[in-house]
Parts: C-alpha cells; structure tokens; sequence
C-alpha cells in the first residue's frame, strides 16, 4: 500500500511539474496569441487568417498559435517569426501589441495592402533581426524607436507612401558601446518611396552595412563620404533621387562594391579616378548627371565590369583604357557627351557584349574587323561621331544585331556585299555618310528589316527590285543618293510602308510605278528631284493613307490622280516638271485636249467654222421667231378680249359662232342673233343698237388674222365714243 | 536629363490663408485654419512621377498579356531604368516612350488597360498580329497620339467611345477585325483625322457624315453591316443595331 500511495504521489508531483512548466510556456503563447487574435479581428475579414483562432472550449491556458499560418515558434512555444508575405492583408499594425511579441526574430508582411503608419512601440521587439514591409501601402514617418532594434541586420520599406527624413538618431552615435542604433544592419532598403532630406553622415557608422538602396526617393544633398568606411558595402544604390555635389573619392576605397547606381540625379564635378580601386565592380551606373572632366581611366581594373554607363553627361577626354581588355562587357552606354578616342584602338573584344552606344561623342577611327567576334551584339549605335574608314565585312556575321545606326559619320566605301545575311535585323541607319558602290544584291535577305536608311551618301547604281521582297519594310529612304535607272515597280509590293517612302535626290529617271497604287498605307511619298517622265499613274488613288506627296523636279506630265490628297496638295509638291495639269495653283487645268498632237490642230479650225455658220443661222431664225411671237402675243390679248365680250352677252363661250361670223359674209350683226336665252331681251331701241356696236366690235376682234384684229388702244377708244355717244 | 520634380501651387494657397484668417472672427479662425491645414499636407503629398520607370511597368504589363512566339519582346528587361533601350519602342528625349512598333509580329494574347499609361505615345502600331479581346477604352486616354493602327487582328467588341478624346489623331486603322457595334458618333470631332478604315468588321448602324467623315472614301466602311450613310433628322442613325 505504501509503494502505491509512493508511485502515485510521485506522478502527481510529476503532473504538477509537467503542469505548471506546460502552462507557463502556454502562458507565453497565450498573451502572444491573444496579440495575434486581437490584430486579426482589427483587420476585417480576412480569408487567410482562417487559421487563426481559437478553440471553442478551451480554456486560455491551452491557446498556441504556433501551428496557425504564418506562424513560427521556437523550442518554448514563443513566436519567434510572422511571414505573411503577398496574402492580400488589408488593414493597419495599430492594433498589433508588439509588446506581447518581444520574441520575435522575423516579420514579413511585404506586397500586401496595409496602410497606417508603422507603430512607434515596434521599437520594443529588441530582438527583431529581419522586418519587411516593402510594397505595402504604409504612409507616415520611420518612427524613432526603430532605432531601439540593435539587433536588426535587414530593414525593408521600399514601396510605400512614408514619408518626412532619416533621423540621424536612427544611426549608431560612433562612440563606443554603442547603446542604441542599428548597429547591426546589413541591408537598408527605402526605394520608391516619399522619404527625403540628406542621408545623415552617421550612417556610416553602421559598420556592417553591405547593402544601401535608396532608388526613386527624395532624398537631396551631398552624397556622404563617411559611406567610405563602410568597408562591407557591396552594393550602393542611390539612382533617381536628387543628389548634388561630388563623388567622394573614398568610396574608390570600397573593395568590396560591386554595384554603384548614382544614375539620374544631380551630381557633378569630376568622377575622382579613384573608383578605378574598385576592384569587385561589375555595374557602375553614372548616366543622366552633370559630370565633367575624364571617365576613370582603370574602371575594369578589376576584370569583372559587365554594365557601364555614362551617358547624357559632359564626359570629355578618352576612352577608359581598362576597357579595351574588359572582356565582361555586357552592356555599354556612353552616348551625349564629348569623349573622344579611336574605335578601333580603344575597344577590344567582347563576347558577352549585347548592347553598346557610343552616339553624339567625337570618336574617330573606324570600326574594326574585330567587332565581329562580338556574336551577342544585338544594338551597336555609334551614330554622331567622326568614324572614317569603311563597314568590315565580318559585321555581317553578328547575325544577332536588330540595330545597326552609324549615321552621322564619315563613313566611307561600300556596303558590305552579304549584307543580305542580318537577318534579324529591324533597323539599319547609315544616313549622312560618304558610301559608295551599289546596294548590294542579297538584300532581299534582310527578311525582318522594319527601318531602311541610307539616305544622304553616294550609294550608285540601281535600286536593287530585291529590295521589294523585305516585307517587313515600314521605313524606307534612299535620298540624296545618285541612284540610276528605273524604279523597281517591286517596291509596290512591300505594302506594310507606313510612315516614309522616299527617292528624292538621286537620277530616276523612267515612270513612276502604277503598283505603287498597292502602298495603301503609306503616308508620306516623296519622289522629289529626280529625271522620272510620263505621267503620275491615275491608281494612285488608291493610295488612300497618303497625307504628303512630294513629285517636283521631274520631268512628269499629264493629270493628277483625282483624288483629294493629289488635289488639294501645296503647289511646290509638283513644281518644276513637264507639264502636269490639274486645279492645283500653279499647273494648268487639264481639258480633253489633253493629248494634243498635229491633226488635232485641222480639226478644232473645221469646228469653229461649222459652229459659226449654224450659230448665225440659228440666231437670225430666233431673231425672227421672236419677232413674230411679240405681235402675235398682243393680238392674241386682243382675240381673247373679243371671245370674253361675247361671253358676257350671250352667257356662254361663243363657240362656234366665231367660226360662223367668219365665214359670213356679213359685216354687221345684231345682237338679236346671240342673246342669253336667260335674259329677258333689251327693250329699249339703243340698248340694242349699242349692244350690236359690241358685237361688231368683239367680231373684229375674234378675226382669224391677228394683224386685222384691231389694237386694245383703238378697242378702248371705240368703247368709249359709243358710251359718249349713247348719252 | 535630369528630372526635376513639380511644386504644388503654393503661393496663391499662402494667398487665400492670409485674406481668410485676416477677415474672420476668433471662433472660424480656427477651423478654416484647420481645413486649410489639411489641404496643405495634401498638397505636398501630391507625388510627381519622377521616372519613366512606370512606363516600363506598362509595357511590361503588356507584355504578360501578350503571346510571343517569335521572341519579338525579348529585349523588353523590367530591370533596366527605363524601357528605352527595349526593341520595338522608341521614346524621346525625355526618356519617354513615343512610339510602340510592332506590327507584324507574330503575337496574339490580348491588350490591356495599362497602355493608357503611355502619356507621351505618337504611334500605336500593333497590325497584323492575332491580338484578340476588347480595345481597351483607356486607350482614349493617349491624347497625343497621332496613329493608331491595329488592323489584321481579331479584337472584337466595339470601338470605345473615349476615341473621341484623341485630339491629336490624324490615322485611325481598325480595319480587318472583329469588331461590333456602331460607329461612335463622338468620332466625327476628331479634326485631325485623316485616314480611317474600319472596312472588314462586324459594324452595323450608319455611317458618320460630320467633320472629318465628310471626306472618307467608301473603301473605308465596305464589308460590315452598315446601313450606308447618316440620315439627318429623318432617321435614327444608329437604327438596326
């Protein structure tokens, strides 16, 4: 009985221990949890959160959120890191009790839509090593207290709407031991946000600092030069921002940088040689500054240099000289800015090299043979400069190039023969050089060209009809050349031209091309300055996107196409040729005589003469006709005076009675013979008597010859006598 | 090149301030000082775009809705500052992108909202491709665009009437596509257009006579179903559709 009452008094003493060591560590996670819930229910609905909550029953000891999501604890059940990265988290931290969660090491909460401000009690979390809350939607100012976080090595804000300045408090002091600041820091990342001011100099008493991006904010001031005894830093970004003064020359001193973005601020002076001692340096991003003086000379000293760029500076003076044997150029832009230098000397080889422009400098030299071993180039633009010499064949082994654009120099010799083999080719640019020698045959090869300029040269020979089979064509110019010949009508077949077409300035001589009605895309044609004769092709018509043409200094004749973009075109479109007509100032208007020639001539006289007789025939009989309309008009009023006076006396339309008082021989009549049967007859004597004067009157009036019919005047004076005289 | 960025208008707001709390009693001082207070932060967070970047986030959007066979995109690189050294884009000298070509290339996918984002865009040239779906309406918000040509490809759906607010445009080419619908009306107020073809659809309604309309060729309309020309006063124009 003893040993039993023994074993179970032990177990019980076991179970207490167990207990109370399971409920203290539960304790823990039960304020931790409790944090968590209350943050959970502070965001709204949130559908990743499921997780978390908890069990009905059971009593607040048992509460672990250590399997919930996102959660991460250590061996005692203490949530060591909350990783909810990218889960559509809306709402603030305002409610999220830091000050149950002092065991966290790491907090994750980056791409997410949360708002407010960053808590100022984050400061408590003084073991946090690791905090991410870029991309979110957080606005406000970095509170003080972060600088509470001494152990922390990554603090991530990028892309928010914070604002205000990096207090300088925020960085370690530099006297030692340091109490406060973020000594331990590594990575520092505010890119893309609304925070400005000057970067503090203590910053670089952050002795383990390897990372500082700072991209795309607003920070303004002296790049500080205590970033020069960062010794760990590797990469330094500080692009887009709006920097000013010098580079200081101690961060030449940073063997270790391998990326330097000072691009698109305000920095100037010169770049100090210094940065040459980089000796880790693969990216170095200058461009869009206002630097003068020299490029450092020994920037690839150190072998690794994969992304240069310069451009849109004052840069003079030569060409790095580390870069000739820089064989890990990926990507070189110096283009804007007056470097001088030889092409052929100051570059070498370069295997991985993709994209490279040199454009708007004064680098002379030509370009050499070697750049064909360049297998990767896709861009070379050495536009704007002094380049002589001539094309090397072996640049149509680079069968990577898209863009070819040396215009703009004093290239000279022929185009390279197999040309035709860039077949990936989109653009090429050789305007305003001094070429020479004939398109090459083979062009036709150029199968994805878009862009086609060889304008401004000396190029001879015909137009090559192959060059109607680079369909993809959208740009084509070969003025200001002395091409010869005709123009290939198969230049009507590349329909995607778009933008340009143009001829001018050569010997063209022949017609222009009616295919070239199949164009309808074109908008802008310009065959100016040429020898072409005979007439504009009527299907030009069908040019309907056509806005400019361009056809004087030819020798062409005949009509304008009619429609409105030929008619109502500037005079000087078509100024100087032959003989075009058309309603456009300046041409004569066209008529059917268009083509005139010698029995033309005979036959226009005959048709005067013939036209002339019958007009005066025509005129003599109309005179006439008229004439005799005129008395007939009058005398017919008169006839129509008589038919209306019998009317009146007998009460109808005399009818035929008229025709009987014609043929009658009688000049008298009496009204006895055609009273109105519905009057009662005239009693008195001269009531009849000057009624019969009437008739006798309207009788001469109806006479069949309009010329015995009496006038209306001598009618009216008749009329009145016989009224004066029955008085 | 560098970008400097816009300031808020705060002159005539000190202006106002000052006339405000100067000629009101105690009591609404306060307030008006706290409502101007607040117009002011508001002010200063106004942000201006200092990179092009987001330009490159356009066209890097549409590039994930596209479906590039041929690599036509392959030089589009997210990374690099600016999509200005991309093939097929040209911008000028301010880093911003004037022109997109890529017509005859091979891609299909569809179009989406973001190429609205390219303010300072001229020419839209995405012919004779696959490209189906809906033009997207915020393609009116290009204001200084002067051709869009998106002929030969299958978008469907109608002509988005925020056309209208391309004032710059003088081509318009939709031709040889699926679309629907009429002829916006709102298009006749685009005084720069000059060439427009919409032949090759599914159009039906009629045809605008106003402005610019008075001019286009039949050519221009053929093989839809549309009931010829607007009648004026008589008839419904867009009647049957």
């Amino acid at each position: 009985m003893a040993l039993g009452s023994c074993v179970s008094l032990q177990l019980l003493i076991e179970w207490i221990v167990l207990f109370l060591f399971f409920s203290e560590a539960s304790f823990a996670s039960n304020t931790e949890a409790e944090a968590l819930l209350k943050w959970k229910d502070s965001l709204g609905n949130q559908s990743i959160l499921q997780s978390w909550v908890a069990p009905e029953n059971s009593s607040s000891r048992t509460l672990s959120p250590c399997l919930w999501r996102g959660i991460t604890c250590d061996n005692a059940g203490n949530v060591t890191q909350i990783n909810l990265p990218n889960v559509g988290l809306t709402g603030t931290l305002q409610y999220l009790n830091f000050s149950s969660l002092t065991n966290l090491l790491r907090l994750d909460l980056r791409e997410n839509q949360l708002t407010g401000t960053i808590p100022s009690s984050i400061g408590v979390l003084y073991k946090l090593q690791y905090l991410d809350l870029a991309t979110n939607l957080v606005y406000g100012t970095l509170p003080l207290s972060l600088a509470n976080l001494t152990q922390a090595y990554e603090l991530d804000f990028s892309r928010n709407n914070i604002t205000g300045i990096i207090d300088p408090r925020l960085f370690p002091d530099g006297s030692a031991p340091n109490k406060t600041g973020l000594v331990s820091l590594k990575n520092f990342l505010l890119q893309k946000t609304r925070i400005g001011g000057r970067i503090p100099e203590e910053i670089g008493n952050c002795k383990f600092l390897s990372l500082l991006a700072l991209d795309e904010s607003r920070f303004y001031g002296p790049i500080p030069s205590s970033l020069g005894n960062l010794s760990e830093l590797t990469v330094l970004r500080l692009s887009g921002n709006l920097f000013s003064g010098n580079i200081p020359p101690n961060i030449g001193t940073l063997s270790k940088l391998t990326d330097l973005h000072l691009l698109t601020n305000q920095l100037s002076g010169f770049v100090p040689a210094e940065l040459g001692n980089l000796s880790s340096l693969t990216v170095l991003h200058l461009a869009e500054n206002q630097f003068t003086g020299h490029l450092p000379q020994q920037i690839c000293q150190g072998g690794k240099l994969v992304n240069f760029s310069a451009a849109y500076n004052n840069f003079s003076g030569p060409i790095p000289v580390s870069l000739k044997k820089c064989h890990t150029l990926y990507r070189v832009r110096l283009e804007h800015n007056q470097l001088s230098g030889f092409l052929d000397q100051d570059f070498g080889v370069y295997p991985n090299l993709t994209y490279i422009d040199l454009s708007f400098n004064k680098v002379r030299g030509e370009l050499s043979p070697k750049w064909g071993e360049c297998k990767n180039l896709t861009a070379l633009r050495v536009a704007g400069n002094l380049l002589g010499g001539k094309i090397p064949d072996e640049v149509v082994l680079l069968n990577q190039l898209r863009v070819i654009d040396l215009s703009s120099n004093q290239i000279s010799g022929e185009l390279p023969a197999q040309l035709g083999k860039l077949s990936n080719l989109l653009v090429l640019n050789l305007k305003d050089n001094m070429l020479s020698g004939q398109v090459p045959v083979g062009i036709e090869g150029l199968s994805s060209l878009e862009d086609l300029d060889l304008s401004s040269n000396m190029l001879s020979g015909p137009i090559p009809y192959q060059i109607g089979e680079c369909s993809k064509l959208r740009f084509l110019s070969l003025g200001m050349n002395s091409f010869k010949g005709t123009i290939p009508y198969q230049i009507g077949n590349l329909v995607g031209l778009h933008d340009l077409l143009d001829l001018s300035y050569n010997l063209l001589s022949g017609g222009i091309p009616s295919q070239f009605a199949k164009l309808t895309s074109l908008a802008q044609l310009n065959l100016s300055h040429n020898k072409l004769s005979g007439s504009i092709p009527a299907s030009l018509s069908n040019m309907l996107s056509l806005v400019s043409v361009n056809f004087s200094h030819n020798n062409l004749e005949g009509p304008l196409p009619d429609t409105s973009i030929f008619q109502l075109a500037d005079p000087d479109s078509y100024s100087n040729n032959k003989d075009l007509c058309g309603e456009v100032q300046g041409l004569r208007r066209c008529t059917t005589r268009a083509n005139e020639k010698d029995g033309g001539m005979k036959k226009s006289k005959l048709v005067i003469i013939v036209a002339s007789i019958a007009s005066a025939l025509f005129l003599s009989l109309a005179l006439a006709e008229l004439a005799y309309t005129m008395e007939v008009n009058e005398k017919s009023d008169v006839y129509s005076f008589g038919v209306l006076a019998f009317e009146v006396l007998m009460g109808k339309h005399p009818g035929e009675l008229i025709s009987y008082l014609h043929s009658s021989a009688n000049q008298e009549i009496h009204f006895e013979d055609a009273p109105d049967p519905r009057l009662p007859p005239p009693a008195e004597r001269k009531a009849v008597d000057l009624l019969s004067r009437v008739i006798t009157l309207a009788r001469s009036c109806t006479r069949v010859d309009p010329r015995s019919r009496p006038t209306m005047r001598t009618v009216s004076q008749l009329l009145e006598m016989k009224a004066a005289g029955s008085e | 090149m560098t970008k400097k960025p816009n300031t808020p208008p705060l002159l005539p707001f000190f202006l106002a301030l000052a006339l405000a709390i100067s000629s009101v009693n105690p009591l609404k001082k306060w307030l008006i000082f706290y409502l101007l207070s607040v117009f002011l932060s508001l002010l200063l967070s106004i942000s201006p775009s200092l990179s092009s970047n987001s330009e490159g986030n356009a066209l890097h959007a549409l590039r994930s809705r596209l479906v590039d066979p041929t690599n036509a995109l392959q030089s589009w690189d997210p990374a690099l500052v600016n999509p200005c050294t991309w093939f097929h884009v040209v911008c000028d000298s301010n880093s911003h992108v004037t022109r997109l070509d890529l017509g005859n290339s091979n891609i299909s996918g569809t179009l989406g909202p973001e190429l609205g984002q390219l303010k300072h865009l001229k020419y839209l040239e995405l012919y004779r491709n696959d490209i189906g779906g809906k033009i997207p309406k915020e393609l009116g918000n290009l204001k200084n665009l002067v051709s869009m040509d998106m002929y030969g490809n299958k978008f469907e759906g109608e002509i988005p009437k925020s056309f209208a607010k391309l004032k710059s445009l003088i081509f318009l080419r939709l031709n040889n596509n699926k679309l629907s619908g009429s002829i916006p009306r709102e298009l006749t107020t685009l005084k720069e257009l000059k060439v427009f073809d919409v032949s090759n659809n599914d159009l039906c309604g009629t045809i605008p006579v106003d402005g610019p309309f008075a001019s286009f060729p039949m050519e221009s309309f053929v093989n839809n179903r549309l009931n010829g020309p607007e009648l004026k006063g008589l008839v419904p124009y867009d009647f049957g559709c």
